[in-house]
């Protein structure tokens, strides 16, 4: 009777985890497809547009962004907060997993005219972590960084052991939390005031997201932050 | 002119990148599948592919491997452009020889045209874009 069960359970998993891969794959095929399109209207290479066509053109593409990002949210919450991708323990060596995530993030400080910068000074400094969790919750706060920064400033990432723990963080001198609303920042949807003027589509998820995924792998978040001067994001991890 | 070779299942993405690499001087041939792909990469060896990894008939999988373990082809520059996003597919591909990855959604389309002209300007070397 038991094997029975669990033959179903296996059963109901296999099929949720492959109608989740078939969903998000067709989610983010019209997407790319979407965003790929109105990139080539932009770069004018159909024809000219004029002033009132580029500012549509600009507002489908931050539309179509904001629906990515989405998909990406939704995706890390089924794959590892609902339970369809195993949690890994793996070596990671710090240095080099920093070289390739500042080497990812580069394209989008470009844009944002952001300096990154990595503050790591022991080369030798690993961990034992499921690396892909590692690498979503670090880039989305490298992301929001980068996004949030004033222009012409810098993103610092860094990691340091501290008694039992690497205590990883990223810092942005942009615009803050305000202190009334940091309580808040964690709760699904939930963005601050001043978030919302500089970033009008962010879904509201990734820090939650972010949050809940430290707490899967034996990690937690926490933040200082001061409107109008900065905020620094740390995730702390066991070293044991 | 360097030629690309575009294989990519959906109609839209393929007229759109096709735009985008004529308009940046390139010559482009297309497929529609991982078959199409084998017989024109015999046909007319492409100087780089533009790979999607779901395709019908054969996948984007079966080429690469039949690319990279040809003496003929083998040195053909890959970049794969999919919207599998998970670490296992991005590792599989890069192990089977793929010189770069992109998930389309992540990335503007001119940011794969540079990559490209990195590549076929030999200022490249092989890095996955996740």
């Amino acid at each position: 009777m038991a094997l029975k069960q669990n033959k179903n359970e296996e059963e109901v998993n296999r099929l949720r985890d492959d109608l989740w891969s078939v969903v998000s794959h067709k989610l983010r095929t019209p997407l790319s497809g979407a965003k790929w399109l109105v990139e080539t209207m932009q770069n004018e290479t159909p024809g000219i547009l004029n002033e009132k066509q580029k500012a549509y053109m600009d507002d489908i593409h931050k539309t179509i962004d904001q629906a990515v990002a989405l998909v990406f949210d939704l995706s890390h919450m089924v794959r590892f907060l609902g339970g369809m991708a195993p949690i890994k323990k793996e070596p990671v060596m710090i240095a080099e997993f920093f070289d390739n995530l500042l080497s990812e993030a580069k394209i989008v400080a470009a844009k944002y005219k952001v300096a990154l910068q990595n503050g790591l000074q022991d080369g030798a400094l690993k961990i034992e972590t499921d690396s892909e969790i590692l690498k979503i919750i670090l880039r989305g706060m490298l992301d929001n960084a980068i996004e949030y920064s004033l222009l012409d400033k810098e993103v610092r990432l860094d990691a340091k052991k501290d008694a039992d723990a690497i205590i990883f963080s990223v810092k942005d001198l942009g615009v803050g939390i305000p202190k009334n609303e940091q309580d808040q920042i964690f709760q699904r949807f939930f963005r601050a005031s001043n978030a919302k003027k500089q970033k009008s589509n962010g879904t509201g998820l990734d820090l939650y997201v972010m949050k809940s995924l430290a707490e899967k792998i034996g990690g937690k978040i926490y933040f200082e932050s001061e409107e109008g001067k900065g905020s620094v994001f740390y995730l702390s991890i066991s070293a044991v | 002119m360097s030629r690309i070779l575009i294989v990519e299942d959906e109609d839209f993405l393929r007229q759109v990148m096709e735009d985008n690499f004529i308009s940046a001087g390139y010559a482009v041939d297309l497929a529609t599948d991982g078959e199409e792909a084998m017989e024109q990469i015999s046909h007319k060896k492409p100087d780089l592919i533009l790979l999607d990894l779901l395709l019908p008939k054969k996948d984007g999988f079966y080429v690469l491997e039949e690319v990279k373990k040809s003496s003929e082809w083998g040195l053909i520059p890959i970049i794969v452009l999919s919207n599998l996003g998970q670490d296992t597919e991005i590792k599989k591909a890069l192990e089977m020889g793929a010189n770069d990855y992109f998930v389309k959604s992540q990335h503007p389309i001119q940011e794969v045209v540079e990559r490209v002209k990195d590549f076929l300007e030999g200022r490249s070397a092989a890095k996955k874009r996740v």
